[in-house]
This record gives structure tokens, sequence and C-alpha cells, in this order.
């Protein structure tokens, strides 16, 4: 049996990999994540045929989508797993990453074509600012008026998108034509951009996984338990809050930036409430305050779609109407499905999935003597 | 001035409906303290019943077709308490406004599902005349659904002053340990609110398909502006709510006469974010004192 639990010393303490089966789940892990391309390119697992269906309808596009969705999830699960604040405004932060993105990226004349890493950073640093200023309210009272003070940043964003996208570049939304370049490297194939969001999703975990191990991390996780405690343990409550929102501001609008360039243009209505509402439904169904469960939320986010359509295909043999209903109404289904499983994992399992992960890893590595 | 008179107008009939959808929202966080953010979406649930009474499945005459959407509300609160609030009652705040949340992507994809994406019409039968007064025109309807939120919150108020469980919804709201203790059964408070909650969005909701003529799945975006009204007024302010309701209603009419109509919805939350950061307790609410 692991002792996981001792440390021998503080060197060990401060690892991030600390037991030889830890060392074993992550070579599988980067084994697994970099032969994926493959798996989906040739449909096949180690020399076997996969069909369509039994790969979900999975190809590089969606996984690419839920890469950039894990490093979102990541981010608001700092404001709202980790500091017990809910934010509705990530859709205004990934328009905001969109502009900034437009704006550096040489689409607009008279302006800097910067490199797209730091396209990235800056837009991030934006996000970072406006996230501080958003989280102010939080200075003069509870977490129930953020969500409306970032629902207020959320019609403002977009509807500076519009005016800003009609003055400057027409109509028709801003095409992000300049390629994205990575250190000479060409983000120009699906294959291409997974690797490098790999390193954002990587990145960010990093971030987060540090972040939350110092003083400043652990002030949150206070925070969010007790606010008035922390507060009496000499936390600066309202300070650790913004702090906290810079944070999460800073990763959703970078990785924002990264999204409109993966899509290649990006216009008003691509941030909705309804994108901003799918982000909370990540981190509540994955498991809030788990960053396992930010990226398996995003994961199932971006799985039942493709998966419904799978299955309705296969059952599209035995029953045609199944099949005609699940394809005309897919988006629809796929809310329901979410909203039906916020509200179970709120009544009967707050940890979510990462929550469910733990129980049964706990009953296998305990296992007899566990209930 | 004419123009000014004619947006305040055009604002009060606008503010109304913000302020129905305010006071259900007001009603329902201080009798049980959830923050509802599916009540916009339950608005829209009242509007695509009455359509679906009045025009696509029933066929009803309007006036039978009215109070039974009014009375669908009833079941549909009661409903909506047993499925996502009542398992979660005695949780904080965010795992409620989540489950509040989640039922708001159901009833929307529902209604969807249901009822289509495209718009359906729907015939007023209410007077549509056009007063003209020294240039203001003012039309029937304006003028009908000012009287109407205004007689919802006269009911409303001689409800909560006049009646038994009036009097146990306040204490509940007051302080609900309190409550219980005095042999309150705060579980039926709770349903009365959200009923009561229900049947103001649903006001809201028919008369805003009287007013447009039409339902569409945009009336949940309008709803949202009931946030800012709530705000603005202060969270726990009966009073406030309406209040809040009409100034929502009069800033975005003014905005959208002089400056940009585009603009209405950026600017209004601009100012509640303004109104979060120097007062955020609002014009009528009260300050918190929180005890450990």
């Amino acid at each position: 049996m692991s002792s996981s639990a001792f440390s021998t010393s503080y060197r060990r303490e401060f690892r991030l990999v600390r037991t030889n089966a830890m060392r074993i789940w992550v070579v599988l892990l980067v084994a697994f994540v970099l032969y994926m391309p493959w798996v989906v390119a040739q449909k096949s697992l180690f020399g076997f045929e996969l069909s369509k269906h039994m790969l979900l309808n999975i190809n590089m596009t969606t996984i690419n989508v839920a890469l950039v969705a894990m490093v979102g999830a990541l981010g608001l699960n700092i404001l709202t797993g980790y500091t017990g604040l809910i934010s509705i405004g990530n859709a205004g932060f990934f328009a905001l990453g969109a502009i900034v993105a437009a704006f550096l990226g040489g689409t607009r004349a008279g302006w800097p074509n910067l490199p797209f890493p730091l396209i990235v950073l800056a837009a991030g640093a934006v996000g970072a600012v406006v996230g501080a200023i958003i989280g102010l309210p939080s200075y003069r009272i509870r977490g129930i008026y953020l969500l409306l003070a970032t629902l207020s940043f959320h019609f403002i964003m977009v509807w500076l998108f519009l005016e800003f996208q009609v003055k400057w570049f027409g109509f028709g939304g801003i095409q992000y034509i300049t390629p994205a370049t990575f250190f000479g490297i060409d983000l120009n194939t699906d294959i291409r951009w997974y690797y490098f969001l790999l390193g954002c999703v990587f990145f960010a975990f990093l971030l987060s996984k540090n972040l939350l191990r110092t003083r400043q991390g652990r002030a949150f996780v206070a925070v969010r338990d007790h606010s008035i405690a922390a507060a009496m343990a000499g936390i600066d409550v309202p300070r650790i809050r913004v702090t906290s929102f810079a944070v999460s501001s800073f990763m959703i609008t970078a990785i924002g930036a990264v999204y409109v360039w993966y899509l290649g243009a990006a216009s008003p209505e691509t941030f909705t409430l309804l994108f901003a509402i799918q982000f909370i439904a990540m981190i509540v169904i994955g498991g809030e305050g788990s960053l396992l469960g930010s990226a398996l939320g995003a994961l199932l986010w971006s799985l039942i779609p493709t998966a419904l359509v799978a299955f309705s295909e296969m059952a599209g043999g035995v029953a045609p109407s199944i099949n005609e209903t699940v394809l005309k109404w897919q988006t629809q289904i796929t809310n329901i499905i979410f909203g039906v499983l916020i509200v179970l994992v709120m009544i009967f399992n707050p940890t979510g999935l990462a929550g469910i992960w733990a129980r049964v890893k706990r009953s296998i590595t305990r296992w007899p003597y566990t209930s | 001035m004419t123009k000014l008179l004619q947006l305040i107008i055009i604002g009060t009939a606008l503010g109304a409906i913000y302020g129905l959808l305010a006071l259900g929202f007001t009603l329902v966080y201080k009798a049980t303290r959830v923050f509802n953010f599916a009540q916009g979406d339950l608005m829209m649930l009242g509007a695509y019943i009455l359509v679906s009474f009045s025009v696509t499945d029933l066929q009803l005459s309007p006036w039978l077709a009215i109070p039974l959407t009014l009375l669908m509300s009833i079941p549909v609160g009661i409903l909506f308490q047993f499925l996502f609030v009542r398992p979660l009652i005695g949780q904080p705040f965010l795992p409620v406004v989540m489950a509040t949340i989640g039922a708001a992507l159901i009833i929307q994809a529902g209604i969807q599902m249901y009822w289509g994406v495209i718009e359906l019409p729907y015939q007023t039968v209410f007077p549509s005349r056009v007063f003209d007064v020294e240039g203001v025109r003012v039309s029937s309807f304006d003028l009908i659904t000012i009287a109407v939120a205004a007689a919802c919150v006269a009911l409303f108020a001689l409800f909560f002053k006049l009646t038994k469980i009036g009097l146990q919804m306040r204490a509940a709201a007051e302080n609900n340990e309190a409550a219980i203790l005095s042999g309150i059964n705060v579980h039926r408070v709770s349903l009365v609110a959200w009923s009561i909650g229900t049947l103001l969005a649903f006001v809201a909701g028919v008369i805003l398909a009287n007013q447009q003529g039409t339902v569409t799945f945009s009336l949940t975006g309008l709803a949202l502006l009931a946030f800012p009204a709530v705000v603005i007024g202060g969270l726990e302010s009966i009073p406030g709510a309406v209040v809040g309701g009409l100034i929502v209603g009069i800033l975005q009419a003014l905005i959208a006469g002089y400056y940009d109509p585009l603009a209405q919805d950026a600017l209004v939350f601009a100012a509640l974010l303004l109104m979060l950061l120097v007062k955020p307790t609002g014009l009528f609410g009260q300050k918190e004192i929180v005890r450990v």
C-alpha cells in the first residue's frame, strides 16, 4: 500500500508527483495524450480497428475545443471552486480576448502586429486588469453581487464587441487571417493546434496547482470556506477575492484569444450567455474545487453532443425517428442533459465527477478497509 | 419636451413589466433566500403557455386563455419548488443558484423543443387605441400595462399586510428559525412564495405576449433586465423592486431615444455595475449585518 499521505522530507512534500504509483499514471497519461491524434486520425487503437461510433464521432476539432474549454474551466474553477464566487462573465472574457487579439494581431492598420504568444499573454494581462475592476464590488459586499457584476460585464462586453466590429471591421465579424506561429512553427493543422493547446492546458494546470499550494492559494480556500473566520485569521478577504478574480480572468481571457485564433473568426454571436453558463455547468458537473474536475467537466461538455449523435445513429437502425429527433434538437438535448446533471450533482453529489473518482480510487486502494 | 415625455411614458410601460418580474424575484428571495436565476425563463414559459392555450394547441378564447395561463403558474411554481429548491434547503448560496441555473437551461431547451425556435403569433384582445395628448402619444395598451402592474403591487402589498400567510411570510423572511419555533410551516410559506413568484412572472409574460404581438425566444434576454431593477431598488425591498423596474425601463427608453437603441441593454447594465460599486445595497436596501 502506498503511503502517499506521509512525506518523509520537505523535498518530497514539495513534489508535484509524489509516489511511484502517481509517476506511472502520469507517464501513462502523457503517452495517451501524445498518441491520441493517431487514434483519431487512423481510427485504430494499437492496430485494432475502431468504428466511428466507438470513437463517439469525435474528431480533432472536438478534442481541440475540449482543450480550450479545459483551460477556461480551470480558470473559472479558481474563482468558483476555490474562492467560492460565481461568475457568469466567461463569454465576456472570451470576447475581451478576441478584441485584444484583433487589435494586436495586425488585423487593424496602425496597430502593432505582435507575435502570437505575446498576443495571448497581452490578452491575459488585459483580462486580469478588467477582471480586477469587475471584482471590485466584492470590496463592498458579499458574493451574490459579483454574479450580477459579471452579468453586467457580459452585456457591456458583447455590446462593445458589436460597436467595435461595426465601426472598424464591418458587419462580418473579425477575421484572424495572420497564421498563428508558435516559435517558428505555423499552427496550421488541427494536429499542431492539438499539441499547442495541450501545452496551454498543461501550463494552466501547473499555474493553478502551484498557485493553490502557496499562502495566497490557501487563502482562497479559507475565504471560500468561511470568509469571516478567514478575516479573523488575518486574511484581507476583499483583496483575495479581487486577486482570485484577476487570476481567473487572466486564464479565461488568454484562452479566449487562443480560441478565436483557432476558429479563425469571431463575431458577437459566438459569445452568448449560454456559452458562459456552459462553463459553470462544466465545473459543477466535473467537481467544484478540483482541477481534475475541471478537465473532466470540459471533456464531458464536448463529448456529450458528439456521443449523442453517435448513439442516435446506432439507434437510427432500429428506430429512425429517434435519430431524426436527436439530430434536430442536438443543442437542446445537450442543454437539458446539462441542466439535469447540474441539479442532480447539486442535490446528490456536490463534489461532482471528481468526487466520484476520488471515492472509487479510495475504495480500491484501501480495499479491505472501506465500507 | 414632448419627446422626453413620450420616452418617459414608453419607459414606464416597459418598466412596469420589469417591476413585476423584479417583484416576483424579490418575494422569492425574501421568503426563501433563493436567488432565482430562472425567473425570466418562467416568464417566457408563461408567454408560451398563453400562446399554447389560445393559438397553437387549444384555440380558446383569450378571455379564457389568460386566466387559465395565470392559474397554471401555481402548479408550475410548486413543481419548480419541489424539483429545484426543496432538495437544497439549508444549502449555502452557491449550490442553490447553480440549481436554478440548471433549471433555466432545462426550461429554455424544453420550450425550444416543444414550441420550436420560430416566433409564434399572438393576437391581442385588448384595445390598442392611441390617444394624442398635446403631441404625446399614449397607447391604451401602455396604460393597461401600467394599471395591471400597479394593481399587482397593491394586491400584493395588501396580501402581505392583511392575510395570515402574508404575516407568516414576513416572519419567515425576517428570521427563519424563529418562525419555525413559533409554529410556522416554512415549507408551506416557501410553496406559497414560489407560487406567487411564478404567478408574477406569468403575469409579466402574458402582458409581454399581448404587447409584442408575438412570442419569441428572445424574451428571456429582456427578462434579464429584471436583475438591474432588483439591485437598483435593493435586493430585499418590495417597493424597491417596483421603483427599480421603473428606473430601468425609463433609463432604457431614454438611452434608446437619445443615444442608440443598440446600446440600451449594455448601458443599463453599466448603471448596474456603477450601482454595485457605489451603493450595492440599492436605493431601498438595508445594510446587512453578519453574525458569526
